[in-house]
């Protein structure tokens, strides 16, 4: 036996593939596999939730009803809350199909917000009801919240991000190390974030047709756009329909704007909020939160 | 102290066996050592501190070996064979053992 | 706007990990087959039969070892391969540099201390520090190759080993 030096032969052990094409295949594969999962589960996620019944959209409402469950109820809020069911019920009149009553209630919070809760509640935040100037406003932000409830937004994001929830454990991404996930959890914010400001603008569509048919001069409705602007960040500007959960103030107002030439040319009235009525219904709470 | 993988040593005799020899030396990391190599594994390659850690263990459990050889009064380890492996996040254990003979 | 800042940072140590990564790797493997070819007449044998070896006049062990770790970048691209499955090429250049280093090292310290070949020659591949899915933690492979050194009396008879 005789020991031969041959030339060395090179690369047997490595692919020769150029990472970054893989990085392509790869990253499109994945991206495009949880987009279509995504597609397809909302389509179900949708069909599913309107075989829902009332019965049980009444009993996950209640679940959720606890965050808000104020024990403590003042006067003052009791009577603003009766103002508010009021305007919620004249809205609700002319629905033609209404699966339960409608209910509003208030939350004391430092956030000017609304929801609306499965079951038919709605929650309206403290501080939304201190930046509220007329009735329209105010009836355009109940009417959108009473539109969420027409189109069963509020269960078709819980079922999807269920849905989601699912698969990305199904393909193990939880157990994944960290970027992968970050990846998958970016992609899922953003389509989930989309897919609300559609759903905002359909919920802008039903209110406003609400306050169309009970006032004569919806145009103050408009006005709570510019509250709203006044409210959203100034960050949020410069990085416009990123980071916010509905649309800008301004897009909302010019669809609705557009849509108020078109219909009538009522003239710029508002109609006065109830006087003082929402001064001081948090005014203890307030207190106690603080301590 | 000759040291080989070897079954033996081409030419000599082993004439006296004493059995089963070993060396082990556990290392955590280094705190220094341990940041750098953190900053390196964002471009990759070599971790030169991590490979003269880990060489300094082996030497440490080399010599361990040999201490445990040298006291049975062998003059010789045969068929020597390493084995490293990670026991915890940040430590890993370097371990040596072979056959303890004598030589004619 | 915490999320962009995040994404950013994560974007920049991608490319600095793909660039420096591939520079790095590009130059490593220019040295190893300098010094592969520069060591192609020091034999290494994987067999232990040394039996008719003749004119012996030294043994002893001679290793190499390195630690090796991969770029963040082919990290990154492991992971995402991992959720899919397949052939995971971006650590298979980790491990042939790797290799391959140990045995130049092993040849080299040989070399250094008089040896003219190599038996018996085991290759040991270990991951350090990567237990678990610690993302902080640093993955790595460290590789040793081992053998016995061979000092002939005379060196002339290394062609004809027999």
């Amino acid at each position: 036996m005789k020991f031969k030096s041959r030339e060395i032969t090179d690369g047997v052990n490595v692919t020769p593939t150029h990472p970054l094409k893989e990085l392509c295949i790869l990253v499109g594969g994945i991206v495009g596999t949880l987009v279509a999962i995504f597609f397809v589960l909302g389509w179900i996620a949708g069909w599913l939730v309107a075989k829902i019944p009332a019965k049980y959209e009444e009993k996950l409402g209640r679940l959720y009803a606890y965050a808000f469950a104020d024990s403590t109820h003042s006067k003052e809020l009791d009577a603003a809350e009766a103002y508010l069911q009021d305007i919620v019920d004249r809205l609700a009149a002319d629905l033609p199909e209404k699966r339960f009553p409608y209910r509003v209630s208030i939350h004391c919070s430092q956030q000017a917000n609304a929801f609306a809760i499965p079951g038919g509640q709605i929650v309206i935040l403290s501080e939304l009801l201190k930046q509220v100037q007329s009735e329209q406003e105010l009836a355009m932000v109940l009417g959108h919240e009473i539109g969420h409830h027409v189109n069963r937004d509020h269960l078709r994001g819980l079922g999807r991000s269920l849905a989601i929830m699912t698969v990305m454990m199904a393909i193990g991404v939880s157990e994944q190390s960290g970027m992968a996930q970050k990846v998958a959890n970016y992609t899922g914010n953003l389509l989930l974030l989309r897919y609300s400001r559609s759903a905002e603008m359909a919920a802008d569509n039903v209110g406003f047709q609400l306050v169309q048919y009970h006032y004569a001069k919806p145009h103050g409705a408009l006005d709570l756009f510019k509250t709203f602007e006044k409210l959203v960040p100034k960050s949020a500007t410069k990085f416009p329909a990123w980071g916010l959960t509905h649309p800008h103030p301004q897009a909302r107002f010019q669809r609705l704007r557009e849509r108020l030439t078109k219909s009538s040319a009522s003239q710029h009235e508002r109609k006065p909020l109830a006087a003082g009525i929402f001064a001081n219904i948090c005014e203890s709470k307030a207190d106690s939160d603080n301590k | 102290m000759l040291l080989t993988n070897l079954e033996s040593i081409p030419n000599r005799r082993v004439v006296e066996h004493y059995g089963l020899v070993t060396g082990s030396s556990i290392r955590a990391k280094h705190v220094g050592r341990d940041f750098m190599a953190g900053l390196k594994n964002i471009v990759g390659g070599e971790l030169r501190g991590y490979t003269e850690l880990i060489n300094e263990s082996r030497q440490q459990a080399i010599e361990r070996m040999t201490q445990q050889a040298e006291s049975l009064g062998a003059n010789a380890i045969i068929n020597v064979r390493f084995s490293t492996s990670a026991i915890m996040a940040g430590a890993a254990e370097l371990f040596a053992y072979g056959t303890a003979v004598k030589l004619g | 706007m915490d999320a962009l800042i995040n994404l950013g940072i994560f974007v920049a140590l991608l490319c600095v990990g793909y660039l420096a990564g591939t520079l790095a790797e590009r130059n490593h493997y220019r040295r190893i087959r300098r010094r592969e070819r520069a060591s192609r007449n020091f034999p290494v044998f994987t067999d232990n039969d040394t039996k008719n070896l003749s004119g012996m006049q030294e043994a002893f062990l001679a290793s190499g070892s390195i630690v090796v770790s991969v770029d963040y970048f082919k990290r990154f691209l492991a992971n995402l391969r991992n959720l899919v499955g397949g052939r995971l090429s971006s650590y298979e250049s980790l491990l042939d540099r790797g290799r391959r280093e140990a045995m130049l090292r092993m040849k080299e310290d040989a070399r250094r201390r008089g040896g003219h070949f190599i038996v018996n020659a085991r290759l040991e591949t270990s991951a350090i520090g990567n237990m678990q899915n610690n993302k902080n933690k640093v993955t790595c492979v460290e590789v040793l190759a081992y053998g016995t050194a061979i000092r002939l009396t005379n060196p002339e008879l290394l062609a004809g080993k027999s």
